[in-house]
Formats: C-alpha cells, sequence, structure tokens
C-alpha cells in the first residue's frame, strides 16, 4: 500500500507544533487532520487547514493533497485574532 | 556581515523586504518596488504549487499607499482594501474585507478604514518586523483571518 507522510503545522500555537504521520495514499485527508488533532490534544472540527501558502484545503485524498504539498498548516480559530 | 533577515520556509521569509522606508522617505517608491515583487512572487508561489491564488491586489496609485483586490475561498470571493500608513513598515499595512467585518468580533477601530481586521492574536508570537511587506502579512494574517471567519460562518450555519 503507498504511503505519504504528511507534516502537519499548528501554525496558530505559539510553539507550532509539528506532527508528522505516514499515512495510506488512499486515506481522506479530513481523516488524517483528525488523527493529528488528536496527537495535540484538539478537537479536529473546529480546525481550520491549509496549504503553507493559505491556500484553503477543500477535501480529498491524502494522494490528492500531497500532490501539491506535504507540509499543511492548521489553524485553531479559537486562537485568532 | 550581519544577516537580520529571519529564515524558516514553512513561515515564507523569502517574502521580506530588504529596504526599511516609510511612505513619506525619500527612497519609499524603492520599497514599494520590493513589495510588488514580493507579492508577484508569492502569487507565482501559489499559482504553481498551490493550484491558483487565494488573493489579488493592486495598488491604487504610484506611491502605493492604498491597495484594493480580494481574497477568495473555495467558490467565494469579497472585495478586499489595504492602506498602507506613515508608521509602515514599523506598524504592519491595515486590512479590511467589507462584507466579513459584520459577520466576526475579530476586528479593531482603524482611523482610516473604519474597521480592519484584528491582527493580534493571529500568531501568539509577535512576527512582524521592519523587513516584513504585504506578501508576508496577506500570508501569516490575512489568510488565517478568512480562514477562521468562514470557518466560523460555516459552523453558524450562515453559508453554505
Amino acid at each position: 500500500m503507498a504511503m505519504t507522510t504528511l507534516r502537519f503545522i499548528f501554525i496558530s500555537d505559539p510553539e507550532k507544533p509539528v506532527v508528522t504521520l505516514k499515512v495510506p495514499n488512499e486515506m481522506l485527508f479530513q481523516e488524517a487532520l483528525v488523527m493529528a488533532a488528536k496527537k495535540q490534544d484538539k478537537d479536529a472540527a473546529v480546525l481550520s487547514a491549509t496549504y503553507p501558502g493559505g491556500t484553503p484545503i477543500a477535501g480529498g485524498t491524502v494522494e490528492e493533497i500531497s500532490d501539491k504539498s506535504t507540509n499543511i498548516h492548521v489553524i485553531d480559530p479559537s486562537i485568532v485574532g | 556581515m550581519v544577516d537580520f533577515l529571519k529564515r524558516e520556509d514553512d513561515l515564507f521569509y523569502f517574502l521580506q523586504c530588504a529596504t526599511i522606508s516609510s511612505p513619506r522617505d525619500a527612497d519609499w517608491l524603492q520599497r514599494v518596488r520590493e513589495e510588488k515583487y514580493a507579492i508577484s512572487r508569492f502569487s507565482e508561489y501559489l499559482r504553481f504549487l498551490e493550484g491558483g491564488e487565494w488573493f489579488e491586489l493592486r495598488p491604487t496609485s504610484d506611491r502605493a499607499t492604498r491597495w484594493v483586490g480580494s481574497v477568495r475561498d473555495v467558490g467565494l470571493e469579497f472585495e478586499m482594501e489595504l492602506v498602507l500608513k506613515d508608521a509602515y513598515p514599523t506598524m504592519p499595512p491595515a486590512v479590511r474585507v467589507p462584507k466579513l467585518m459584520d459577520y466576526t468580533d475579530r476586528k479593531l477601530d482603524d482611523g482610516v478604514l473604519g474597521l480592519r481586521i484584528c491582527d493580534m492574536h493571529m500568531e501568539q508570537n509577535y512576527w512582524w518586523d521592519e523587513y516584513c511587506g504585504i506578501a508576508l502579512y496577506l500570508k501569516r494574517e490575512v489568510s488565517y483571518w478568512v480562514q477562521s471567519v468562514l470557518h466560523d460562518m460555516r459552523k453558524e450555519g450562515w453559508l453554505k
């Protein structure tokens, strides 16, 4: 099974923690985000994810997302502004 | 030679400007050229690596102290205004996304724009310095703000 390593950077947190996950290409991106959020004791439902340049991630599989970037910026709106 | 520029690829420090100059300074137009260059590099990055630009921005005059454009999310587009005051770049730009201001508390009073997006808590570490420019501000403040406001609006059922 083909795997991809995604790097979730919790960019709005003061220390900008990074969660690195190796996940199957066919996995839905949202599932990977839930796994990364759990590792940071956060609720994925309140988080928002973008590519590093700020482009919103609409959804899709890990393979589709990683075609553009394997670095994912995670924003916690409860911290922002 | 001491290099003061910060480097951290994920945070896009490659978009920094080199000239520290304010709108009333003699070499302001050099700073404007660097701002435009950084914005074009950021646009290029987004076009080639992320499938398209989530913003569009252009100055309204040669002095480039006021800019207008738009921000985009999936299927949505909102007008944006940006102002560089005399204290720029010591102080960051002021930005307003008029149609979204009524849907959020994440805003501050502003003498020029009336209301502007609140950038005081986007990142808890204060990252702005005089080498940072419009492109970096769009990336590290405006994109988060738009994402956060739209996220809240969808959660409330105000957006489909």
